[in-house]
């Protein structure tokens, strides 16, 4: 009787009113939910109070969840809606061309605006500052499939578009980065993102591998 | 452009999501370009260079915020819990909805304390009636308790269940089973039992439960002619079950034994009362309980008034 119960069974407990298990279901996920929430919203301070508006609202919507998707997808799913809100909400935030570049510029220049201080490297710190420029879409899209590794069909759930979908808003977020951030240098080591990738993805097919595909 | 290809092209290219005839273009143009076939390694790497960045790890007050703020919602919706039940039916794959109970949360926080506080008193109220509906057996709509909001779309009947004996220091000993289909949960085990032994009337005489409706709840909801059993214990059951008892008491005097589930699985809760001036116990236990194995499934103490 020590077998872990599924999330499923979890969150059944907590909707027929067991204290112990939505707890129980946020330990078990609150890494990889916090790793979504900080690479979508850059600032710890927002991604800590959206993990816990997400948290809070499946506790109470719990109810609603009707099992046609895991309670994982579930869960992302309100973690990324809760980002993609404050994301939305910014006032100061651009969405389009213009003055991108010169926000860009100042945001690099100041090497404060996102990070922790400590062992951010210039390169991070490029990458990070760019990520803000892209629409809130096309930046869910490339925190689920490029940064955490997540399948295109997983992100596509998630999100809840199509997989085109996806792999559009993935390819326009690439696009808008590309002209600030092809100066850089990819790691040697392969990230584990990217070996998750290429076991379950098509983002990138091997018929347009480039130097490494063939 | 021109001439050459523009971002969104060649990352929609990258990307995989052109038509064929695109896509023929743009690679067409790439074998004559070695600043666009650039461009291309740059956004192939993209990926990469992306999963490279790294983050700090969720933090400990983060963590302990939330368990807070969890602990809290906890809290307030015990105070709510009638208004429960719409998301209750939402839930797929349930029998039975178990019968509701109280416990404390954890807490981590004062704000959560002060939560529960404020709420202790409507609990104690509230859920009391409402454990006394829950075990009202049948129809809802008969004579019911006085807060028809509170009860459950369907409860769970209580009856008595065949006698079993036990041996209690060399001595041997009955007790009337009870049966239902109650769901004992690992968080209310011991709300659940204490609502079982209040409609037992808390009086146990010779091993023989005493009905005697101590609060308003009524006495025929205690009765025999209720909804039938799903198992029928046979007579090997009950020698196993006698050994159970007799193992999990322990010497102590038994004051309940109802036969249940736990978590969704048959299980047997036996409430025993051990020797001297300790907390009464409650177990619940598997269907592999006998004499010589326990399979307690779960445990908790459990304050018995005026036995």
């Amino acid at each position: 009787m020590t077998t872990a119960a599924s999330d499923a069974e979890l969150l059944r407990r907590h909707v027929d009113g067991d204290p112990e298990a939505f707890g129980q279901l946020f330990e078990r996920h609150r890494d990889r939910l916090w790793a979504v929430a900080i690479r979508t919203l850059g600032d710890p301070e927002e991604a800590a109070d959206a993990l816990q508006d997400a948290m809070i609202s499946a506790f109470r919507r719990a109810g609603s969840f009707r099992g046609d998707s895991a309670v994982t997808t579930w869960l992302h799913r309100i973690v990324v809606n809760a980002a993609l809100d404050r994301m939305r909400r910014r006032s100061a935030r651009p969405t389009t061309g213009g003055g991108d570049e010169e926000l860009l510029d100042s945001l690099a220049a100041s090497r404060t605006p996102v990070s922790d201080p400590s062992g951010a490297t210039d390169t991070q710190l490029d990458v990070m500052a760019a990520l803000r420029q892209l629409v809130p879409d096309q930046q869910a899209a490339l925190v689920l499939v490029d940064m955490l590794g997540y399948s295109v069909a997983d992100a596509a759930e998630v999100l809840g578009v199509s997989e085109g979908t996806v792999k559009s808003r993935a390819a326009r977020g690439r696009a808008r980065l590309l002209p600030r951030l092809s100066h850089l240098r990819s790691p040697t080591v392969p990230s584990q993102a990217q070996r998750n990738r290429s076991t379950g993805s098509n983002v990138l097919p091997a018929r347009e591998g480039g130097d490494d595909g063939r | 452009m021109s001439g050459h290809i523009s971002d969104n092209l060649l990352a929609d290219y990258a990307g995989d999501v052109l038509k064929s005839r695109k896509f023929a273009k743009v690679s067409s143009h790439l074998a004559g370009c070695t600043m666009c076939t650039g461009r291309l390694d740059s956004l192939h790497s993209m990926p990469s260079l992306l999963a490279s960045v790294s983050y700090p790890p969720i933090p400990q007050n983060l963590t302990t915020r939330i368990d807070s703020a969890i602990a809290t919602e906890s809290a307030a919706r015990v105070a709510a819990e009638p208004a429960t039940e719409a998301d209750r039916r939402d839930l797929p794959q349930r029998a039975e909805p178990p019968r509701q109970g109280w416990r404390p949360p954890r807490l981590t926080s004062p704000v959560a304390l002060r939560t529960l506080a404020a709420v202790g008193a409507a609990v104690v109220v509230a859920g009391g009636g409402y454990e006394i509906a829950a075990h009202s057996g049948g129809s809802a709509t008969t004579n019911g308790p006085s807060s028809a909001a509170a009860l459950p779309a369907s409860s769970a009947p209580l009856t008595t269940g065949p006698p079993v004996s036990y041996q209690q220091n060399g001595h041997a000993h009955s007790i009337n089973t009870v049966e239902s289909n109650a769901n004992f949960q690992a968080s209310t085990l011991r709300r659940q039992t204490q609502a079982t032994l209040a409609e037992m009337g808390l009086g146990i005489v010779n091993g023989t439960p005493k009905v005697a409706g101590t609060g308003g709840h009524a006495p025929n909801s205690f009765n025999t002619a209720a909804a039938p059993q799903p198992k029928a214990f046979t007579r090997t059951g009950m020698h196993q079950l006698a050994g159970c008892v007799t193992r999990i008491s322990a010497g102590g005097t038994v004051v309940m034994v109802e036969l249940a589930n736990y978590q969704g699985t048959r299980a047997t809760i036996i409430v025993v009362q051990p020797k001297g001036p300790v907390p009464a116990q409650v177990f619940a236990v598997g269907t592999a309980c006998s004499a010589t194995n326990s399979d307690i499934l779960a445990q908790q103490q459990l304050q018995l008034p005026n036995l």
